[in-house]
């Protein structure tokens, strides 16, 4: 038999998730190479069709420009062994230890920038920096409660930080929905494998904002406030507060009095304790911020201030995901945990200085340019893809503005096999793992979400934009016997009850 | 009653409630407009421009001059109409939606596969299939109460809903009933009755041939017909008492005396003189729109009539 693998070639010079291993005769790729041969990509894909269907019924979609869609699930997971992943998981919680002490600090007394590790410009000037922000929280509270770090994997196969995400990230219900689906698609493996669990991440969830209720509270209630139906991630927002149990508020469902935040009822009012935010800063508190949100609750940073209400993720988060700050992650680490940061950034150009300002802006085609206060990959261009005119733009905005902006190398990241039409070829994709924190300690989910770009050679993932997703595997180790000779099974077990019946009916 | 599952919202409530509405609306709409539809056929011009007429009193307020077929596409398709059948089914899965954390997958997933097939649909589309598009909605409408009713706990959630599926179904009928008792011909009960689907209800009741006043006897107070106007303000007030249980009597909030008031009524003959009759379905609409605004004032805004001078919804944010 062929199998579809046969014809996958990898792209020249992309480190290709696959052939890499495949070649170290990785058991775990190889298996599921082999079950996919089994199978045959027909059924494989008419399996994945039919999950999509369900997932489209169950609404389990995101919102671009008004349109509901389904997120593409390619049918082919990603597998990460566990060793690396325990590797991975150590340098994800350093970082966010490290970027929840930096939070705490520029909030607070601001060590760091007296004692010239990072220059105060570099926070005075940052967009996100929250003056309304500006206080030392409850002990038991945390500032980042939920992190989700976008990581690639670099030309030579390491896991590195492409960026922080500190504020409102999402994409966790789809990891849980596309293990779900997976359990649909490729029941054969799960059998085989010892996949690492992602169905935690609620209950860890709400743990942990149970955990940072106002202390004199005995049974907290919880919420997650969403900005409504239109929200393109209002899927998620109803998947959380379903599993999680609690229930679903928008903003005019709350209401402020007293330094105490209140949830309209139908049998009057009931004190909030929790409150999981998904709505930016900047919309969250008109008295505060702008004044013309109509999602805002009035009232509620000063209710924060006070004790009477925790909110996670925390405000005034934007300053430690701030592009910038991002470059100088491993001072940070080095700073607050002295020690040396176990996940690599991307080597990242600081246009303050006007040396490299010239340099970034002669070699603008060869090089990212980012934003530094933008999410969600907005405002970004790759040089070696931008138009003339773009790049002239691009140019023209970093003069006028070097703290707005941070320039870094393109990387080429890894590919992995993904089902484009009738065949296997190689995509690129990036990781996003959550991460949980709460005043015990913290929780990251096994794997993550991993964004796959269905266009070829392209390197844009996010999902308004064309991308898809794979389901992320962690495999602490399986049982090689069970895979390569489960058809042996089936044929032994097979000619075991032709042997029993013939028994019989010679009896 | 005091576990967090009892907490539902003012807004939830009255997403449920308008989910309820909606979800009956598109199939009362569906049933009606299918029967006069049918009765059409092989029928006179001037039946035709009557109904025509009063269709367009019962669900849009406008008198209308066009043909029945217009009528009816566009109160079936098209979604500028805001009492369409295809604007209820965007409605209900917009409140579904925003319930979404208070309603059964089962029914989540129906209401949302309906809307998706509801909003590909173009008015080209239905030049004379109409039929089809009418069974397929009742189809679905019935689908989802079914699965609401096996689905759902019985809970406050639970009893919105139903409440919003209750005084949609008392608001048609008691619409239909008054616009029907204007023109006078007797011909059309049959219609009446088959458009809320009780004309073999009512001949299995009564054994007797359809007849005004007949006819507006079953469809007023027969106890044994779930669809009748006592039989769902008994119900009604069944899922009011339960979700007042538990409300602070002293601050007003208790069943107003309206409805035991109007099912008192109900239990007697009524009266064989029209004109009565008139009143009493007048009547019965005041209180129907009172006790609407009963659900406002009690559940959905509820802090209005405490003492606190809280926001009100409505002051900050319209």
């Amino acid at each position: 038999m062929t199998s579809p693998f046969d014809l996958y070639k990898e792209n020249a010079g992309a480190f290709d998730e696959f052939i890499v291993n495949s070649n170290a005769q990785d058991e775990n790729w190889l298996g599921l190479a082999k079950s996919i041969e089994n199978l045959g990509l027909s059924e494989l894909k008419r399996r994945a069709i039919e999950v999509e269907q369900t997932q489209s019924a169950r609404g389990i979609t995101f919102t671009v420009g008004g349109q509901e869609r389904t997120f593409p699930l390619d049918p082919l997971p990603r597998i990460i062994a566990y060793d690396e992943w325990n590797k991975v998981e150590l340098g994800l919680t350093q970082r966010i230890a490290a970027l929840e002490a930096f939070l705490d600090d520029i909030y607070g007394s601001q060590e760091i920038v007296r004692d010239k590790v990072i220059p105060k410009r570099v926070i005075a000037n940052a967009t996100q920096f929250s003056r309304p922000a500006a206080f030392p929280l409850m002990e038991y509270q945390m500032r980042i409660t939920v992190a989700g770090l976008d990581l690639i994997r670099d030309e030579k196969g390491e896991l590195v930080v492409l960026e922080d995400n500190l504020r409102t990230p999402s994409g966790v219900s789809y990891v849980i929905e596309n293990r779900r689906a997976m359990a649909r698609i490729l029941p054969e493996l799960f059998e085989n494998y010892e996949i690492e669990p992602v169905t935690d991440y609620p209950s860890r969830l709400l743990a942990s904002l149970i955990s940072q209720a106002p202390s004199q509270v005995s049974d907290p209630l919880v919420v997650v406030l969403t900005p409504g139906i239109y929200n393109s991630a209002y899927f998620e927002h109803a998947f959380l507060a379903r599993q999680m149990g609690v229930p679903l508020v928008e903003p005019r469902d709350l209401f402020a009095k007293g330094n105490e935040i209140f949830v309209r009822t139908t049998k009057s009012s009931r004190r909030v304790d929790v409150i999981y935010r998904r709505i930016d800063d900047e919309y969250i508190d008109p008295v505060f911020f702008r004044p013309d949100s109509y999602l805002g609750v009035p009232g509620l940073v000063n209710a924060v201030r006070a004790g009477g209400v925790t909110i996670a993720n925390a405000v005034g988060n934007g300053v430690a995901d701030d592009k910038l700050t991002y470059a100088y992650v491993d001072e940070i680490i080095d700073y607050y945990l002295h020690q040396k940061p176990i996940l690599k950034n991307i080597e990242t150009y600081r246009l303050e200085d006007s040396d490299v300002l010239s340099f970034v802006v002669e070699n603008a085609d060869r090089l990212v340019i980012k934003p530094v206060d933008a999410s969600g990959g907005k405002g970004i261009v790759i040089g070696s893809q931008a138009t003339d005119q773009e790049l002239e733009e691009v140019k023209a905005a970093i003069v006028a503005n070097p703290r707005g902006f941070i320039a870094q190398r393109i990387v080429n990241f890894s590919t992995i096999p993904t089902v484009v039409g009738n065949n296997i070829e190689p995509r690129h994709a990036d990781l996003r793992p959550f991460i949980v924190s709460s005043p015990d300690g913290r929780y990251v989910v096994p794997g993550g979400l991993s964004r796959v770009a269905l266009e070829a050679g392209s390197m844009v993932v996010n999902s308004s934009q064309g991308g898809g997703s794979k389901d992320t595997w962690i495999i602490k180790g399986r049982s090689r016997q069970r895979i390569a000779t489960s058809s042996q099974l089936q044929k032994n077990s097979q000619s075991q009850i032709a042997i029993d019946l013939a028994k019989e009916s010679a009896q | 009653m005091t576990s967090r599952g009892s907490i539902v919202l003012a807004r939830t409530a009255e997403s449920l409630y308008w989910l309820g509405r909606y979800m009956e609306r598109s199939e009362s709409m569906a049933r009606i407009l299918d029967v006069h539809l049918h009765e059409i056929i092989g029928s006179n011009d001037d039946n035709e421009a009557r109904w025509s007429d009063q269709m367009s009193t019962v669900f849009s307020f406008e008198r209308n001059v066009e043909s029945f077929d217009k009528l009816a596409l566009g109160l079936s398709l098209d979604e500028t109409v805001p009492s369409s059948i295809r604007y209820s089914i965007e409605r209900a899965y917009e409140n579904a939606k925003s319930a979404r954390d208070a309603i059964s997958l089962e029914y989540w997933e129906l209401i949302n596969v309906a809307f998706g097939r509801v909003s590909r649909y173009t008015l080209d589309q239905f030049g004379h299939g109409l039929f089809t598009f009418y069974s397929i909605i009742k189809e679905r409408c019935a689908q989802g109460r079914g699965l609401a009713v096996s689905t759902m706990n019985r809970d406050a959630a639970w009893h919105f809903l139903n409440l919003g599926y209750n005084v949609e179904q008392l608001d048609i009928l008691l619409r239909l009933i008054i616009e029907k008792r204007r023109s006078k011909i007797p011909e059309d009960w049959v219609v009446v009755l088959r458009s809320i689907g009780g004309h073999e209800a009512f001949l299995r009741a009564t054994n007797s041939p359809v007849s005004e006043i007949g006819s507006l006897n079953f469809l007023i107070q027969e106890r044994i017909f779930p669809r009748s106007i006592l039989a769902t303000m008994l119900r009604i007030s069944n899922i009011v008492n339960e979700l007042l249980r538990g409300l602070d009597e002293s601050q007003g909030f208790s069943l107003p005396p309206e409805l035991p008031r109007q099912i008192a009524r109900l239990e007697y003959p009524l009266a064989s003189e029209t004109g009565e009759i008139d009143l009493l379905l007048d009547d019965l609409w005041s209180s129907h729109l009172l006790m609407c605004n009963f659900y406002y004032e009690t559940f959905f805004s509820p802090l209005s009539k405490s003492n606190f001078n809280y926001p009100l919804r409505s002051e900050v944010w319209r």
